[in-house]
Parts: structure tokens; C-alpha cells; sequence
């Protein structure tokens, strides 16, 4: 059994201002997202501006955390949020969903593409990438909080997390930066360092992250006003298997071409196409 | 698997793809809401009935088994008078189970509080929606709020 290493959920203090390491790990994985989107923008096969990706982020963060709340509300506690309809707002007090959130970057992106004239697959496979920095580092702000830990378990490795009783649990949070973070992160940023059809990069996180997540949720203390939902599987679990399911479909649909369609056109430029040298040009 | 190895779907094939796709996720969406809606329904009364069993338990030890059953078995039954309902299905909310030994060994049924008897000792857990044991420990430290 390992200690829980204790750390002060805040950081530092700036003035009388606390700094949270949650928000302080989110601030960075943001500003590495964005360098790395702006390097990435500058490779012949993507050419996106820095202008152009700070334009997408507006997009990607309304997305991520208005979807994020409306994922929480409807998957995990609709009952609770329709007899208290103010807490929706309240997106300080906590309860935020990973499957809401990809599909309000997913919107974010067709909205974005709509209005600059690109192709929503291709602003994913942009994006896709980028997209385990943050959710690993949140899994450690997560371990840092003392929240979202695993069940009860003996192995050698399990720690007695303060906020979840005496018992020793998984350390589920660090199983989830390992596989949702860095190795998702290894997997997207190999295999997108070349030019792929479109959709394949965006598939792939999905196929990726769905079957992470779908295991390390075997791992992970169900959420308490939910608990199991059906047989073994937790909510999580029930939420990754359509993209377990999705993701071959889409990688298979990606390679034959399916998304190699020419944008709407818009006020904006239409972005050079990522296609493998002869896998159908877009405009 | 390239694109060059089959032919690129026509515009009309590519956009009933993504019809189909955002039709099936929505269908899936929905059904998890309500699954997830239902669930919290039911998880939310066991909670209640587990950390009112946990909170209003007899403690300490009885003289013997036999004491501690009846004991346990006036309780239950004082229990089932205030919470007639069984969330998930017709029947008692708490049970009682005659076991001498291990309260473990109470079979599971989903949405029952089970009061028994371990070493003169009144013990209670709770199966959740799915029929799986709760985590005392952890429901104690939480106590649902009332809140429906």
C-alpha cells in the first residue's frame, strides 16, 4: 500500500487569490495545446495560421465546456438538475462529462468549419491530437483534488485516498493519465505525423480513448448517485462503447474516402487537404 | 486499407453515412439518459434506506444470537412499516437474513438492505440497482442529501 502523497490542492496564492493546481494544470495544458496546435498548423499538409487556431480554440472551449455540463446533467444526475435547474450553471461547484464535452468540441468544430470554410473532419484530425494533453493533465489534477479515485483494492500499489474512507483504492485517476493521456497522446501524435485521410486521425482518438476509458472504468469508483447501471458496466463505460463501436467504422469510412468532401463554401479560405497522395483531393 | 484500394463514396453515400451516424449516437444518447435517469431514481432511495440502516442500527453486543435475531428481526420489520417500498421491485426494502456466520453469505438482490447477525453483532449492507454490494464505508461518508 502506497501514502497518498498529500498535496495542497492549492498551488500558490497570488495576493489573497488561491491558485488551484486543477486550474493551474488546466491553464498549462492549455498553453501546450495551443503551442503544439500552432506548430503542428505550420506543416505544409495543414497551414493554419496562428490567427486561425486561436479563432478554432473559442470554438473548441465553448464546445468542450458547455458540452461537458450538458453531458453531466443528462448522463449523470438529470433528476437533481431538473429539480434544481440554477445548479446547471454553477459549473464551479463541479460535474463535468468527458462524452459531453467531445461532443461539444465535435459541434464546435462543425461550427467553426461551417463559418471558415472547412471541413469539420479535417478540423478534428487538427485538433484530435492535441486533445490527451489536457485530459491527462486533468487526471492528475483529479489524484491532486482527491476525487474521481478507484475502488477498494489491495494490491501494493493501492492508496488510502482521504476522501474515500480507510480503505485502500486503486489509484484509478494515474491509470487514466498514463492511458488517456500519455499513451493516447504517443499513439495520435505517431500516427498523424504523417499525412492521413481525412477522419482518420479524429477516428482514431475516438476508437483510442473509447477502449482506455472503458477499461480503467473497471478500475474507478462508480459515481456515488449512480453506481453500477447495467450489470458491471458504470456510466463511463456505457458512454465509451458506441465510440468503441463508431471508431473502426469511422477509421474504415475515413480510408475509403467517406469524408473527403468538398467543405461549404464560406468567407474563409478552404484548407489544403491532409489525403494520402492519392486518396481523392479536396478542395 | 488506402483510399486508392476502393472507390471514393459518391457526395449522396457520404452524407447518409453521417445521417446514420449522428441518428444512431442520438438514439444511444437518449436511451442512456433515461437508463441514467431511471438509475439514479433507484440507487437514490437505497442510499437513503442504507445510511438510515447504517445510522439507526442497534450497536454494540447482545448477550447471544438468538437475542441479537430478535432483535434484528423487530427492527426489520419496524423498517418495512416506515419504508414499504422496495425501489427496484415488489417486495421488502430491508431483509433480514438467519445467518449464524458471515453476513457475506446473504444472497444479492438488487435493491435490498440486508440486516443480519455476525458474532452477536447486528450488521447491515446494501445491494445497489444492479445487485451489487455497496461500499458502506463509502456511503457513509457521502450521505445522500434529500433532494427529490
Amino acid at each position: 500500500m502506497l501514502p497518498y502523497p498529500d498535496i495542497n490542492p492549492v498551488g500558490f496564492h497570488i495576493g489573497p487569490l488561491p491558485v488551484h493546481w486543477y486550474g493551474l494544470l488546466e491553464i498549462i495544458s492549455f498553453f501546450i495545446g495551443t503551442l503544439w496546435l500552432i506548430r503542428r498548423g505550420r506543416l505544409p499538409h495543414w497551414e493554419w495560421t496562428k490567427e486561425q487556431v486561436f479563432d478554432l480554440e473559442f470554438y473548441l472551449a465553448i464546445g468542450a465546456i458547455a458540452g461537458g455540463r450538458i453531458g453531466y446533467v443528462i448522463w449523470y444526475d438529470l433528476p437533481y438538475y431538473l429539480g434544481h435547474p440554477v445548479q446547471i450553471l454553477k459549473v464551479w461547484d463541479g460535474g463535468m462529462s468527458f462524452h459531453g464535452g467531445l461532443l461539444g468540441v465535435m459541434l464546435g468544430c462543425f461550427a467553426y468549419a461551417r463559418q471558415h470554410g472547412r471541413s469539420t473532419m479535417a478540423t478534428l484530425d487538427f485538433v484530435a491530437p492535441a486533445a490527451p494533453i489536457g485530459l491527462g493533465l486533468g487526471r492528475l489534477a483529479n489524484f491532486i483534488n482527491d476525487q474521481l479515485f478507484g475502488r477498494v483494492s489491495h494490491l501494493p500499489w493501492a492508496i488510502i485516498f482521504p476522501a474515500g474512507g480507510p480503505q485502500p483504492r486503486q489509484p484509478s485517476q494515474l491509470y487514466e493519465f498514463l492511458l488517456e493521456g500519455v499513451m493516447l497522446l504517443l499513439i495520435l501524435g505517431i500516427y498523424s505525423r504523417k499525412p492521413r485521410p481525412t477522419g482518420a486521425v479524429g477516428s482514431l482518438f475516438v476508437l483510442g480513448y473509447g477502449i482506455f476509458r472503458f477499461l480503467v472504468e473497471y478500475t474507478r469508483q462508480p459515481d456515488i448517485q449512480l453506481g453500477f447501471v447495467m450489470g458491471p458496466l458504470d456510466m463511463g463505460q456505457i458512454l465509451s462503447v458506441p465510440m468503441i463501436l463508431a471508431g473502426p467504422a469511422l477509421l474504415w469510412w475515413a480510408y475509403r474516402g467517406g469524408f473527403e468532401t468538398a467543405p461549404p463554401a464560406a468567407s474563409g479560405r478552404a484548407q489544403p487537404s491532409p489525403s494520402v497522395p492519392g486518396g481523392g483531393g479536396r478542395p | 486499407m488506402t483510399a486508392a484500394a476502393s472507390p471514393k463514396p459518391p457526395a449522396r453515400q457520404a452524407r447518409r453515412f453521417v445521417l446514420v451516424t449522428v441518428i444512431l449516437a442520438v438514439i444511444y444518447g437518449v436511451w442512456a439518459a433515461t437508463l441514467s435517469f431511471c438509475i439514479v431514481v433507484h440507487q437514490q432511495a437505497v442510499r437513503q434506506h442504507l445510511w438510515l440502516a447504517l445510522r439507526e442500527r442497534p450497536r454494540g453486543a447482545f448477550p447471544d444470537t438468538r437475542t441479537a435475531l430478535h432483535a434484528a428481526s423487530k427492527w426489520v420489520s419496524l423498517l418495512n412499516a416506515v419504508y414499504p417500498t422496495e425501489p427496484c421491485q415488489p417486495g421488502p426494502a430491508f431483509r433480514l437474513v438467519h445467518t449464524r456466520h458471515d453476513a457475506t453469505w446473504a444472497p444479492a438482490q438488487a435493491c435490498t438492505v440486508i440486516i443480519a447477525v455476525r458474532h452477536r453483532h447486528i450488521v447491515v449492507h446494501a445491494y445497489d440497482t444492479q445487485g451489487r454490494r455497496m461500499d458502506n464505508v463509502f456511503e457513509r461518508l457521502y450521505p445522500p442529501p434529500r433532494r427529490l
